[in-house]
């Protein structure tokens, strides 16, 4: 994908998370395994969208918290590694930067609040909707070109570090228990233990066990071939 | 694109309700109901909402010069709540700005903040988020055991997980209209409006949902590991793949969600997969 359309949709990508609507379709299960056929890099968009909507679904924005940001560190992990990479590296880089990517809109918060909260209220005190309405506009161009900078450095910096981790993630993906159980299964695991740790608090208990039991039957209907 | 119809839930009428003063009427809420989109874009750490609900607010503003000067003052006060459910704030100024009753909608406006919060927060960010991404999830895990190779037979859970966005959608766009309605029609009644759009739709019951879905979705991603490792050197037939599953399950049982636990937990199960 040619670097100025990987740097657009990381920023429209961004864009979407937080500062315009919410409509969560830059949501992870949908957008990375699209992007990764898109990419040439199918089963590290499938893995990356399975294990990292998993991963943060328990972190919520709640109030003021800035949760870790999966859609942006899939996208930018996606967009830039070259094609063909393995689930294994695409892993390594994605799960830090969901941790580091919320530090993007921290600084966007910080100067919408030293840059244009001032300028908000000196035209609420003038009785100046125009000037409110120019406002606005003027933050979502500012807040997009921040986007568009660091999702630019970030693809860089993705596709400088792909090829240092590389033998360390072929070394991961052949090792005695990767024989075993695939390192991305082991991470869709503790994923999911954390989606049971969330979902099983308070009242939901016991809808949790009825759910599981369920899941086992179906499970073992499955592997005996009497289920599609 | 129309906003999405909804009718207002069954609220008590609001008392004392004489001829309609209110000058917004189902034009001037379309109007709220976009720019209601942008209420996060200059979220800021003194303020928080303000500034989205501020220029939000702007249509709906009285005309009236000696009125329009502390409605727009009001407006730019701290605000912040959940983002689906500012219309309640929204719709509550539409009419009480116009009616000459600005002092009371700030006082409802402070009062509206936890409640909206912890209305939102509860059924989207800690339910119905978690609910869809479960399910798009579930669709993915069958897709990474059950298609070889990426291609048509990647589609149906591909679609899946559009589903799942779509349905979310649809419920929070309703909602959001839901909110505006209710602020503009119930005034400084929002509070019993409250109880009643929390308990309305049984949107409540989207944990429940999200427990089973979460309790059928680990015996069955178990059994797609196992399932996917089948012809590998050193499974042969033996159950290890799947209790090897479990077993990493459980260990992120104990995990605090925030903080940097989650990820060095999973760096350190990396380490173990080296040979």
């Amino acid at each position: 994908m040619p670097f100025i359309v990987a740097v657009i949709v990381s920023t429209l990508v961004y864009l979407e998370s937080w500062p315009v609507g919410q409509f969560l379709l830059g949501r992870p299960a949908l957008l990375l395994p699209l992007l990764g056929l898109a990419t040439g890099n199918p089963w590290a968009g499938l893995w990356l969208g399975a294990v990292l909507e998993l991963l943060t679904l328990r972190t919520l924005p709640m109030g003021a918290t800035l949760p870790p940001d999966p859609a942006l560190a899939g996208v930018w992990t996606l967009l830039g590694l070259g094609a063909g990479a393995r689930p294994e590296l695409a892993l390594l880089i994605a799960v830090p930067l969901c941790w580091l990517a919320p530090w993007l809109s921290e600084a966007q918060r910080r100067i919408n609040g030293v840059l244009w909260r001032p300028r908000f209220l000196q035209a609420a005190e003038e009785v100046d909707a125009a000037r409110c309405n120019r406002l606005m506009g003027a933050v979502l161009a500012q807040t997009a070109l921040l986007g568009a900078a660091v999702s630019a450095l970030m693809l860089a910096a993705v596709a400088l570090a792909a090829g240092s981790l590389d033998p360390l993630a072929a070394r991961l993906a052949e090792g005695r228990l990767a024989q075993v159980l695939p390192l991305p299964w082991a991470v869709l695991a503790v994923a999911l233990g954390g989606l049971w740790r969330h979902a099983g608090g308070r009242l939901g208990r016991r809808t949790l066990w009825a759910g599981a039991a369920l899941g086992l039957m179906l499970a073992a209907l499955w592997i005996s071939g009497r289920l599609p | 694109m129309k906003p999405p119809s909804a009718a207002a839930p069954h609220l008590p009428p609001r008392a004392g309700k004489g001829p309609d003063l209110v000058p917004a009427g189902e034009g001037s809420l379309r109007k709220l109901f976009w720019r209601s989109f942008l209420i996060q874009a200059a979220w800021n750490y003194r303020g928080m909402q303000h500034l989205g609900l501020l220029w939000a607010q702007l249509p709906s503003l009285p005309a009236d010069p000696a009125l329009r000067g502390p409605a727009l003052r009001r407006a730019g006060e701290f605000y912040n709540a959940h983002p689906y459910l500012c219309g309640c704030v929204l719709g509550a100024a539409a009419r009480l700005e116009p009616e000459g009753q600005g002092e009371a909608l700030a006082r409802l406006k402070k009062a509206a903040i936890p409640p909206l919060g912890a209305v939102g927060d509860r059924l989207f960010w800690a339910g119905l988020k978690p609910l869809s991404g479960a399910l798009g999830v579930l669709a993915l895990a069958g897709l990474a055991a059950r298609a070889p190779q990426p291609g048509a037979a990647w589609l149906p859970a591909l679609a899946a997980a559009l589903l799942a966005t779509l349905l979310y959608n649809l419920v929070h766009l309703r909602w959001r209209w839901l909110a505006l309605r209710v602020g503009h029609r119930q005034g400084l009644e929002l509070a019993g409006a409250l109880r009643v759009l929390a308990a309305h739709h049984g949107l409540a019951r989207s944990g429940t949902a999200l427990a089973l879905t979460a309790g059928l979705a680990l015996p069955l991603a178990a059994a797609f590991a196992w399932f996917t490792t089948m012809d590998l050197p050193a499974v042969e037939l033996s159950a290890l793949p799947a209790l090897l599953f479990l077993a990493a399950a459980a260990a992120s049982w104990q995990l605090p969600a925030r903080g940097w636990a989650l990820p060095l937990l999973l760096l350190a199960l990396a380490a173990l997969w080296l040979p």
